[in-house]
C-alpha cells in the first residue's frame, strides 16, 4: 500500500512537472518570433489540407508533416500555431528524456531536478531552434540509448530501434561541404554553445534577474566540459561505467568537433547541431552523479549530498527564469502590418517570395498575398526596407517592411 | 556549531621588538614617500570637483542640495577624505592632494595589516617584503589608484572585521554591528563594493554552506551573508533617500551597464591586460626597450603570475577541502569576480578604466604574504631587503616638495590677471581651473549639444560633477578652448552659437573668447535639471 501511495506520489508529480513545464515553455514560446521556415511549414500543411497547392514544396524532416497538418487542421492558420507547435516538439523531447531515465532506472528526485534544471527551462532561442530541427535533436537523444541496450543486452529490438533512429535522424543531418568555409569557427561555436545553454549574455543588462540564470548555464557549460572529459579519462582508463554515458560523450564529442569544423555552416546551423547537448548534458551528469564511487568521493571531500546541490542547483535556475516570464505575445512587425492593412480594408496584394509564407500565417488566411504585383485584384505591394530602396513618400514603412497602397 | 578555524598564532605573550619599531618606522616613512610622490600626479576636474563638494559640506550644504553627481555619490567614501583636505588647506590644489594621498596611505596600511597575521616575528624582513610589492607606486598608478581608494578602504576594514568575527571567541556584537554599517555605507557611496566585497562574502559563505560539515562556523556564515545582503539594502536606500532629500541628480552606473559583445572579448582581453601592466607598475614611463623598462616588466610580470598561482592554491583549497583563512579566500574571489566583471561587462571600456583594479596590488600582497606566512616561509632579512632594494632601484620617484604645475594653474594666473573671474571651458579645463585659482577664478563646465543629425545646436550646462546653481548665478563672459573640442567645446561652435566675441586672449595652448555681455542666460540646462530644479 505504501510503495503503490510513492508511486502514485511520484507519477503525480511528474505530470504536475511536465504541465509546470509545459507552460513555462508556452511563456517563453510566445516570445519566439514567427520564422519563415515555421510561416513556410505552416503555410505548406495549410495548403495541403486546402488541396491549394501539391506537395512538392516540401523540403524539410518528414515526420514534421503529421505534426503540422494535426496542428493546422485543429488550430487553423496563425502564428498560433507556430506557439503551439513549438511547445508540443519540446514537451515530446523533455518527456522522452523522462521516459529514457525511468527505463534505466535513473528516475528518482536529484535526477529529475537535475533535467529540469538543464531541459525544464527554454529561453526563445532554444526554443526557435529545437522548432527548426525537433527530430535531428530528438534522434540524437534516443540513438545512444537504442545503441547502448543493444551493446549491453544485444536485443534484436535494440538494434532496430537504434537504426530506425539513426535513419530518422540522419534525414536532418547537415550535409558536409554543403556549406561555404565560415572564419572563427571555434568562436562561433562558443556562441552557438552559449545560446543553447541560454547562456548568451552579449550586449545583455547586467542589473538584471536573468544575468543569475546567465551565471548558473555558464556553469553547466563548463560542467559539460568537465563530465566530457572525465567520460574520456574514464575510458582510456578501462573504468566500467554505463555504455550510454560513453556513447553519450562520443555522439557530444563528434557533435563540437563537427561545429568547429569550417564548413558546418554559420551560427544558426551550428546551434541547430548542438540544441540537443544541453539533453547531452543532463544525461551525462546523470550518469556521473549515479556513479556510487563519485558519490563516496564527492561525500568524502566533505561536501553536501548531489541530491541536495542538485535541488538548490535546480531551484537556484527555476528562480531565476522567473524573470523572463511573458504574458502577452510581442507584436511582430508582421502582426503590424496586417493591423495596418486591416486597418486600410486591404485583402489582395503582392509581396516577395521570402516574405509570402509569413505573412499570410500573421493574416491568418483573412488577407491573400500572392509574389505577382500586376495580379489583378491587389491592391497593395509590401517591400522590404533596404539601403537600396528608395524610400518614396508614399509608402508606409514598418520597417523592415514598406507597404505600398495602391490609388 | 561556532568553531573558529584559523587561529593566528597567539602573541599576546611576545613583547614588540625594537625591529617591529623599525618596521612602523619604515611603514611611515612610506606614507611621506606616498604623498611626496603624489605632488607630481596633477589634478583634474574630477578630483577638483570633489574638492568643491567638500568646500560646499563645510559651508553647510551637508545633502548636496543641488549638486548632479556621476554614477556613484562618493558620500562616505572619498568626501570624507576631502571634507579633511579643503578643511586643513581651503579650496586649493592642495586639499586634493591631502585626500588622495591619505586615501592611498591608509589603503596600504590597512593592506599591511592584512597581509601577516603576526607582525611581531620578524616585522623589518616582512615590512620590506610587503613594500617591495607595493611601495615605490608609479604616477600611473597612482592617478589610477585616487578614483575610487576609498571603497578599496572599505574593503579592506571589512576583511579585518571578518577575520575577527571568524576567530574571536565569542563574537562581540559590536563586529557584526561594524560589518553591517561598512557595508551600507560603502553601497551607499560606490555600488563598486557590491561586485569587490559583497558578492565575494556571499560566494564564500555560500560555499562554506555547501559543505557537508563546514570548515568556518555555519551560523557565523549566514549571518554574514544576512548582513552583508541587509547592509547592501540599507545602503542601496540611505543612497536613494540621500537623493530625495538632497534633491541630487546622480547619473547611472551599474543599472545602465552591459555585458560586453562576445565578439569582441579579443580586444577587451589586450586592453585589460594593458590595464593590469599598469596598476602592476609595468608602464613604460618613455616607451623604449631600456634595461630598466625590461626588468619592470619582469618585476610585475613575476609578481602578476605568483598572485595567480596563489589565487588558484587558496581557491583549489578552499573549493576541494574547504581549507584556507577567510580573508585570503575573499581576497582571492574579490579579485576573480572582478576580474570576470571587469572582462565580460563594458565596466571596462577605456585605458583609465584601470582605476577599477588599481587595488589589485594591494590584494596580491595580501594573498602573497598571507600564503607564504601560512606556509610557514621564514621572511629573512637579507632575501627581503634585497626585493626591497631591487625594487626601489628600479621604481623608485625622485621626491619632491613642490607640486607639479599645470596648464590649468596657468590658465588660472592668467585670467586673474586679466579680471576674468567666472566663464566657461570644457569638463577637463573648467572646475580643474577653478580651484587652482583657489575659487578666485571661476570657470564651468559646458559641453555642445547635438541633435540626432546635423552640428551642435546649443551650448548646455555639462551635467556630471556639478551644481545647477553655478549656472545660474553670477556673470560669466568668457569662454575657454584647448583645442581638444571636447564635447563641441570649441571655437568654430562657439562662434556660430554665440556669435563672434569681443576679445580673444591668448597663454599657452588656450586661446578665450571674451565677450561684452553676460553669457549665462545663453548656456541652457538639460531638460531633465529645468525640470526636476
Amino acid at each position: 500500500m505504501g510503495k503503490n501511495l510513492k508511486q502514485y506520489v511520484r507519477r503525480l508529480t511528474l505530470i504536475l512537472l511536465t504541465i509546470i513545464t509545459g507552460l513555462y515553455t508556452f511563456t517563453q514560446a510566445l516570445q519566439v518570433p514567427l520564422t519563415e521556415t515555421s510561416a513556410e511549414k505552416i503555410l505548406a500543411a495549410w495548403n495541403i489540407l486546402q488541396h491549394a497547392e501539391p506537395l512538392s514544396t516540401w523540403s524539410f524532416h518528414p515526420l514534421e508533416l503529421p505534426v503540422y497538418l494535426l496542428f493546422v487542421k485543429v488550430l487553423g492558420l496563425g502564428t498560433f500555431t507556430s506557439i503551439a507547435v513549438s511547445v508540443f516538439f519540446y514537451l515530446i523531447l523533455f518527456c522522452t528524456g523522462l521516459l529514457i531515465m525511468k527505463s534505466r532506472g535513473l528516475l528518482n528526485t536529484p535526477n529529475i531536478l537535475i533535467w529540469t534544471a538543464l531541459t525544464g527551462l527554454p529561453d526563445p532561442n532554444w526554443l526557435s531552434t529545437i522548432q527548426s530541427a525537433p527530430f535531428l535533436i530528438l534522434g540524437l537523444i534516443l540513438t545512444p540509448h537504442f545503441l547502448s541496450d543493444f551493446f549491453s543486452r544485444r536485443k534484436r529490438q535494440s538494434a532496430i530501434f537504434a537504426s530506425t533512429s539513426f535513419i530518422l535522424t540522419s534525414f536532418s543531418l547537415p550535409k558536409p561541404f554543403t556549406h561555404p568555409a565560415q572564419p572563427h569557427a571555434v568562436h562561433e561555436t562558443l556562441r552557438a554553445l552559449q545560446s543553447v545553454f541560454r547562456a548568451d549574455f552579449s550586449q545583455q543588462p547586467i542589473m538584471h534577474f536573468t544575468t543569475g540564470r546567465y551565471f548558473l548555464m555558464t556553469i553547466v557549460l563548463l560542467l559539460m566540459i568537465w563530465g566530457l572529459i572525465r567520460t574520456v579519462r574514464q575510458f582510456t582508463e578501462h573504468q566500467h561505467q554505463h555504455t550510454a554515458q560513453y556513447l553519450y560523450a562520443l555522439f557530444m564529442i563528434i557533435t563540437l568537433l563537427w561545429c568547429c569544423f569550417p564548413f558546418s555552416g554559420d551560427r544558426n546551423q551550428k546551434m541547430s547541431l548542438c540544441a540537443w547537448l544541453p539533453y547531452g548534458t543532463a544525461f551525462l551528469l546523470i550518469f556521473i552523479i549515479e556513479d556510487p564511487a563519485f558519490r563516496d568521493l564527492h561525500l568524502a571531500r566533505g561536501h553536501l549530498p548531489l541530491s541536495t546541490l542538485a535541488g538548490i542547483f535546480s531551484l537556484l535556475t527555476i528562480l531565476f527564469s522567473i524573470g523572463s516570464i511573458v504574458r502577452s505575445r510581442p507584436v511582430s512587425p508582421a502582426d503590424r502590418v496586417i493591423l495596418y492593412l486591416n486597418e486600410h480594408n486591404q485583402l489582395q496584394g503582392a509581396c516577395s517570395q521570402n516574405d509570402l509564407a509569413l505573412l499570410s500565417v500573421a493574416a491568418k488566411g483573412k488577407i491573400s498575398f500572392s509574389t505577382d504585383p500586376d495580379a489583378p485584384g491587389n491592391t497593395f505591394t509590401i517591400l522590404r526596407t533596404s539601403p537600396e530602396t528608395a524610400i518614396a513618400a508614399q509608402f508606409e514603412e514598418i520597417p523592415p517592411f514598406l507597404i505600398l497602397i495602391h490609388q | 556549531m561556532n568553531k573558529p578555524n584559523t587561529s593566528p598564532k597567539s602573541n599576546n605573550s611576545q613583547k614588540p621588538s625594537a625591529l617591529f619599531y623599525a618596521s612602523l618606522l619604515l611603514i611611515g616613512l612610506h606614507c611621506v614617500y606616498i604623498y611626496l610622490t603624489f605632488l607630481r600626479v596633477p589634478l583634474n576636474s574630477d578630483h577638483a570637483n570633489q574638492a568643491l563638494q567638500a568646500a560646499d559640506i563645510l559651508n553647510g550644504n551637508i545633502l548636496l542640495k543641488g549638486w548632479n553627481l556621476t554614477g556613484v555619490s562618493f558620500y562616505l567614501s572619498e568626501l570624507p577624505f576631502y571634507v579633511l583636505g579643503t578643511a586643513l588647506s581651503g579650496i586649493d590644489t592642495y586639499a586634493y592632494l591631502i585626500a588622495a594621498s591619505s586615501m592611498v596611505i591608509c589603503l596600504s596600511i590597512l593592506g599591511y595589516r592584512l597581509a601577516f597575521r603576526d607582525h611581531l616575528s620578524a616585522p623589518l624582513p616582512k615590512a620590506l617584503f610587503y613594500l617591495a610589492l607595493t611601495g615605490f607606486p608609479t604616477l600611473t598608478w597612482l592617478g589610477y589608484l585616487r578614483g575610487h581608494c576609498a571603497i578599496f578602504i572599505y574593503f579592506f576594514l571589512m576583511l579585518l572585521v571578518i577575520e575577527r568575527i571568524f576567530t574571536a571567541e565569542p563574537v562581540h556584537p559590536s563586529l557584526w554591528i561594524l560589518f553591517g554599517l561598512l557595508t551600507a555605507c560603502g553601497c551607499m557611496s560606490d555600488m563598486q563594493l557590491l561586485i569587490i566585497a559583497v558578492v565575494p562574502v556571499l560566494l564564500f559563505c555560500v560555499l562554506n554552506l555547501l559543505m557537508n560539515e563546514p570548515k568556518f562556523s555555519a551560523r557565523r556564515s549566514v549571518r554574514l551573508a544576512g548582513i552583508a545582503l541587509t547592509g547592501t539594502a540599507l545602503g542601496m536606500l540611505m543612497d536613494t533617500a540621500l537623493m530625495k532629500l538632497g534633491g541630487i541628480n546622480k547619473n547611472s552606473f551599474l543599472d545602465t551597464r552591459k555585458f560586453i559583445n562576445m565578439d569582441t572579448l579579443g580586444e577587451k582581453f589586450l586592453l585589460l591586460g594593458k590595464g593590469i601592466l599598469n596598476v602592476f607598475r609595468a608602464d613604460l614611463p618613455d616607451g623604449t626597450w631600456s634595461p630598466q623598462n625590461i626588468f619592470r616588466l619582469a618585476i610585475a610580470a613575476v609578481i602578476f603570475l605568483t598572485v595567480i598561482l596563489c589565487l588558484f592554491s587558496i581557491l583549489h583549497r578552499f573549493l576541494k577541502k574547504g581549507e584556507g583563512d577567510p580573508v585570503s579566500v575573499i581576497c582571492a574571489l574579490s579579485i576573480s569576480v572582478m576580474y570576470l566583471v571587469c572582462f565580460f561587462t563594458d565596466i571596462y571600456t577605456a585605458p583609465d578604466s584601470a582605476r577599477y583594479i588599481s587595488w589589485l596590488p594591494f590584494a596580491a600582497a595580501v594573498l602573497i604574504c598571507r600564503s607564504l606566512e601560512s606556509k610557514g616561509s621564514d621572511f629573512r632579512l637579507l632575501p627581503c631587503a634585497a626585493a626591497f632594494l631591487s625594487v626601489g632601484l628600479l621604481f623608485f620617484t625622485p621626491p619632491v616638495t613642490k607640486r607639479v604645475e599645470t596648464p590649468q594653474d596657468r590658465l588660472a594666473k592668467f585670467l586673474s590677471e586679466n579680471g576674468l573671474t567666472e566663464g566657461y571651458a570644457d569638463f577637463w579645463n573648467a572646475s580643474h581651473t577653478t580651484v587652482a585659482a583657489k575659487d578666485q577664478v571661476r570657470v564651468r563646465a559646458i559641453r555642445g549639444q547635438v541633435p540626432v543629425l546635423g552640428e551642435p545646436d546649443h551650448l548646455e550646462m555639462q551635467n556630471w560633477f556639478c551644481k545647477t546653481e553655478w549656472y545660474r548665478t553670477g556673470s560669466h563672459n568668457f569662454i575657454v578652448f584647448d583645442g581638444s573640442g571636447y564635447l563641441h567645446v570649441s571655437e568654430d561652435v562657439v562662434t556660430t552659437l554665440l556669435g563672434e566675441p569681443n576679445r580673444i586672449l591668448e597663454t599657452g595652448e588656450y586661446r578665450i573668447y571674451v565677450y561684452d555681455r553676460d553669457l549665462t542666460k545663453e548656456i541652457i540646462l538639460p531638460a531633465h535639471i529645468s525640470t526636476s530644479q
